[in-house]
């Protein structure tokens, strides 16, 4: 399992129409393959090495310099996870405050933004578990949705696909995020939010259905104001 | 916004997810500009142990019962004698007590030669007098002594003959070798460590008190009774330091009540230590409970959600949040040790805290949907929120025993442990119910330091009732979720009461 998924598995998922069956042989298969998987050392420049051993001496002006640096980034991170901009403010405090009273524990065998970015994903999972844990509990209709439509992102802008994926039930904005942004599969999400593997896949599923019809929606509606 | 002049926005292979990705890849916002001053504040903030408040009332406690223990030991060492002892004419005993003393002339002799002879008894000044400046006073119905009975016993007549006792046939004791017109009485007096000191050739047992029977031949020694001195006259709170003293009692017309046995036992029960006991109690405590919040936790996890939020990560932990707390429960202790001082003391009970607050100047989204930036929000008034923490306690802690009084009816106590919490419920009442508040889900254990301190009463040898106070500090963060940490710290008045079901011992 690679502990950074959205390092080493950028585009591992093709997003096609939900062909679940082909999708879960790949995944297995690329499970499979990882423990042959040859493992490229990373090492840190110079100056990130000397920014993060200032920042592990505790010098405010390194940490300053860190935060400045890849705050914008895992702010945009911390906001998909979210509901509210404040609840994404709180995401980002706590994880910057985590990352710099454990920056010791960094190996630097990855970007340090990677490790930044799994301690923000994981802080945005602990502060959302209480919802998302209820919402796993209840009962989601079954929804029906066109798996010959497609749509195109690129009409949105960012902002407008925020609103979009936060617009999600809980549970399933975060199962979305991990899985088709973060790049994590359904046997990782499934051990990082307590569910099972079959209840991960089902409510992406469901998630990625709800957030098409959503963009269906909003292209419609864009569309009509446009003719009239 | 939208490029609304394509009409080919349905393509089939265009990967969804791969969309996502490639538009949150690079994606960037700024954060607030306040959002690295309150990470600067959090990383300065000190944990909670290493804290002012934390070392200061710990410091107090600790304070507060070296000093109450020391109350016992030191200051009651300084007044352990009464302050007026009494020594016996002899020709009272001669004249009232011929049936039970054997008077003969020497005795006659004595009341003639002593020119301090009186009708009845005369008091020595206190202990610390080492002039053993003898005071005429008047009759009374009843005289106390005091004996230390950790002297040795060197006479074969001793009255109690108890080992801790020294009653001297001769007249060779140094205190009275200055009162020659006394050599031949039986004098009951008394010295002290100065009178000791001055008389080291006859000081070989360590002792702070000492009684002389001279010349007990006149006397019927096994007449002499011994009783447990009524120190209530003296201290309201005695010490062990005095267990083993005794007194010798004469009655109205001062005949030496023959009553050896009561000395006897007495001064055996005051060797009589080891040994285990066990007791149980019921205990209810009422206090103030106030928890404190960190400025770098509160802000993610007292949160309004919904469509209405407030501003607590501020203000809330500059307020100095009070509330009052309430535990009922049963305890159980195994004393052990010497004069089973020692105990292992452990029980269960059911407590209860609430406090309250107020969250100011509320902001609310305008519209049902949440927008991003912060510019569409208006104010709201105060809104009062009460938080409710039921728990259930189990201490585990070492106590000791201190400051019996001689007739045993008060004594202190002290105990340092843990209490661990098990968490009941969690919850806050909102006063306006629009507002909800993301409280965070409270530990389910919480390890707290826990003290309490108190005094016995004791009605009979079995059942005790007793008072006193309490103090705990928790451990770890009460709430581990949302990035919620705060302490806790609560301070109680104890009432309880202990009946002990199991003494190996008396």
């Amino acid at each position: 399992m690679s502990e950074f998924p959205f390092m080493s598995n950028l585009s591992a998922h093709n997003g096609s129409q939900s062909i679940e069956n082909s999708e879960n042989q790949k995944e297995e298969q690329e499970l499979n393959n990882e423990t042959t998987t040859t493992r490229i050392s990373y090492i840190p420049s110079s100056t990130e090495a000397q920014l993060i051993n200032d920042c592990i001496k505790g010098k405010r002006q390194a940490q300053r310099t860190l935060y400045e640096q890849f705050a914008p980034k895992m702010y945009a991170i911390a906001m998909r996870y979210a509901k509210t901009t404040l609840e994404a403010d709180d995401i980002l405090q706590e994880s910057f405050i985590n990352v710099f009273k454990h920056i010791e524990s960094f190996t630097q065998d990855c970007p340090i933004e990677f490790w930044i970015r799994k301690i923000v994903v994981n802080q945005a999972l602990k502060t959302g578990r209480s919802k998302y844990d209820k919402a796993f509990k209840e009962e989601v209709s079954d929804i029906n949705y066109n798996s010959e439509e497609n749509i195109i992102l690129d009409h949105f802008d960012l902002e407008e696909i925020l609103q979009i994926i936060r617009r999600l039930p809980d549970g399933f904005q975060q199962i979305f995020n991990l899985y088709a942004i973060e790049g994590y599969k359904h046997k990782e999400i499934a051990e990082l939010l307590g569910i099972s593997v079959g209840t991960s896949k089902s409510q992406y599923a469901r998630a990625r259905a709800q957030l098409q019809e959503m963009l269906l929606k909003e292209d419609k509606s864009y569309e009509q104001l446009r003719k009239q | 916004m939208n490029n609304f002049g394509n009409n080919n926005r349905k393509q089939l292979g265009k990967q969804f997810e791969e969309q996502f990705k490639n538009k949150f890849e690079n994606a960037q916002f700024t954060p607030p500009a306040h959002l690295w001053e309150q990470i600067d504040a959090a990383l300065d903030a000190k944990p909670w142990y290493k804290r002012p408040l934390f070392y200061w009332t710990s410091g107090l406690v600790a304070a507060l019962l070296l000093v109450v223990m020391f109350w016992f030991t030191l200051v009651y060492e300084g007044t352990n004698t009464p302050a007026n002892t009494t020594i016996v004419n002899t020709d009272k005993i001669e004249n009232t007590n011929s049936d039970n003393i054997n008077s003969d002339k020497s005795i006659d002799n004595n009341t003639n030669n002593s020119s301090s002879t009186n009708k009845g008894i005369r008091t020595i000044q206190t202990p610390n007098d080492t002039g053993f400046n003898a005071i005429e006073t008047d009759p009374v119905q009843e005289k106390e002594l005091v004996i230390n009975s950790n002297t040795k016993t060197t006479n074969s007549n001793s009255i109690t003959s108890d080992k801790n006792a020294t009653y001297s046939n001769n007249k060779t004791e140094n205190n009275l070798e200055n009162n020659t017109e006394k050599q031949n009485s039986s004098v009951i007096t008394s010295t002290t460590i100065k009178d000791k000191e001055k008389n080291k050739e006859s000081s070989k047992n360590n002792i702070s008190n000492r009684v002389i029977v001279d010349n007990t031949k006149n006397i019927n020694t096994e007449l002499i009774t011994f009783k447990e001195i009524d120190w209530s006259k003296y201290l309201p709170i005695g010490n062990p330091y005095f267990e083993k003293e005794i007194i010798v009692k004469f009655d109205s017309t001062n005949q030496a009540i023959a009553n050896n046995q009561n000395a006897i036992e007495t001064i055996k029960d005051a060797k009589k230590s080891s040994g285990i006991a066990i007791t149980f109690g019921i205990n209810h405590t009422q206090g103030i409970y106030k928890p404190t919040f960190r400025t770098d936790s509160i802000y993610s996890g007292l949160t309004v959600i919904e469509a209405v939020k407030s501003n607590l990560a501020e203000t809330l932990p500059q307020l100095s949040i009070s509330g009052t707390y309430q535990q009922t429960g049963f305890d159980v202790a195994l004393a052990f040790g010497k004069n089973k001082r020692w105990s292992i003391n452990t029980g269960i009970g059911k407590g209860k805290a609430t406090y309250s607050f107020g969250s100011t100047n509320y902001i609310r989204y305008v519209g049902s949907n949440i927008p991003v930036s912060r510019d569409s929000l208006i104010q709201l008034p105060i809104n009062q929120v009460e938080v409710n923490y039921d728990w259930l306690q189990v201490p585990i802690a070492i106590g000791y025993q201190f400051g019996e009084t001689r007739a045993k009816k008060f004594s202190g106590f002290a105990q340092l442990g843990t209490a661990i919490e098990f968490l009941s419920s969690y919850s806050y009442t909102s006063a306006n119910p629009n507002f909800t508040y993301a409280i965070g889900n409270h530990r389910t254990t919480n390890t707290q330091v826990w003290t309490q301190a108190g005094i016995n009463f004791h009605i009979t040898n079995r059942w005790a009732i007793w008072g006193g106070g309490t103090y705990k500090s928790s451990l770890s963060s009460l709430i581990n979720e949302n990035g919620v940490t705060f302490s806790s710290q609560a301070y109680g008045w104890q009432v309880g009461t202990r009946f002990t079901v199991f003494n190996s011992g008396k």
